[in-house]
């Protein structure tokens, strides 16, 4: 009780002097925000949206270390093949295919490949000789989707392939 | 901080404290935002020549001395070579799961390694694989080849699918 009456008579006493701040300081809360900021930005991918898998694309693990680098992109899911997010064969129906050549993909990337030259003729340049394709395949796909793929992409101009591939912690 | 001025006749506080909230507001707004967009995959290539067409493979330029080509067939691993004895390894694990075991990872690195040390001028190994190889196996096995010291591999289609 005793105790009590001193802490509150310490309090009366003290309630005049000290003035304790009344807004809120958020500059530590800034700062924080601020370092957030900067590190989501930096973790972006660079290379754009059509660098990323597809939603249901399970990309193979590897220890390869090769950065990507801006190409055109061919995503081959367990039931699809996409160019550039496009959906463009099923693969029963590339299976059932005798031919090596898919014929729709094919067609996109002949197309692709007129547009890079045009480009680089606008640009004032020749037209590209050398051509980047990156293949993102789904780790179950069979061997023989990859190599209709694959041998299709060279037959139309793009015969430096790139595997995408997730880098093994 | 705040600057307290006492004239004689006036008494104001200046608060010189920077307005802080609307700046909050907007990172507050942006970082989920950021966040839920952002890709954290570490995506990597492998950079390779397409697959050769097994029925054209007698007409290709002249290959290197060595020809070193691992095989995947129904049940094991062959690995063949000019002027080096075929090795054959167990295929049980990947030919089920399409993933290798440890044990035959490691006893693949060994014999690539091996054959690295005695012909270390070559850096080229075809992997040839069968119609139902799955996708992963086969990054697994260029995995195996490059941490070998073998840096260039080129995918083929077996015979028998040709």
């Amino acid at each position: 009780m005793r105790i009590r009456r001193d802490r509150s008579g310490r309090r009366r006493r003290f309630s005049g002097r000290v003035h304790a701040p009344s807004g809120l300081s958020l500059t530590s809360l800034m700062d924080i925000l601020t370092c957030l900021l900067f590190f989501v930005l930096k973790s972006f991918v660079a290379g754009g949206e059509s660098t990323v898998p597809p939603p249901g694309l399970t990309l193979p693990s590897s220890t390869a270390d090769h950065a990507q680098t801006t190409s055109l992109v061919v995503a081959v899911q367990k039931d699809a093949i996409y160019v550039s997010g496009e959906r463009i064969a099923s693969v029963s129906e590339v299976l059932g295919e005798d031919g090596m050549v898919i014929g729709p993909l094919a067609q996109r990337a002949e197309a692709a490949r007129d547009q890079m030259d045009q480009l680089a003729v606008q640009r004032g340049g020749k037209p590209v000789e050398s051509r980047l394709v990156t293949i993102q395949g789904d780790s179950d796909i069979e061997f023989r989707v990859l190599r209709k793929v694959m041998y299709t992409l060279d037959q139309s101009g793009f015969p430096d392939i790139a595997l995408a591939v997730l880098k093994k912690a | 901080m705040s600057v307290r001025s006492r004239g004689r006749s006036s008494r104001h506080v200046v608060d010189c404290d920077l307005e802080l909230r609307p700046l909050m507001n907007v990172f507050i707004v942006l970082i989920p935002m950021l966040l839920m967009s952002a890709v954290f995959m570490e995506i990597r290539v492998i950079e390779m020549s397409a697959p050769q067409a097994a029925a054209t493979a007698s007409t290709q330029p002249e290959q290197p001395a060595l020809h070193l080509a691992l095989h995947v067939r129904g049940d094991s691993y062959v690995l063949t070579g000019t002027g080096i004895p075929a090795a054959e390894f167990g295929r049980d694990a990947a030919a089920r799961t399409g993933r290798l075991d440890a044990a035959t990872s490691a006893r693949l690195t060994e014999a690539l390694a091996r054959i690295v040390a005695a012909h270390p001028e070559d850096h080229e190994i075809r992997i040839v694989a069968e119609s139902r190889t799955r996708y992963q196996e086969i990054v697994t096995l260029m995995d195996l080849a490059r941490n070998a010291g073998l840096s260039d591999a080129a995918l083929e289609g077996s015979m028998e699918d040709a």
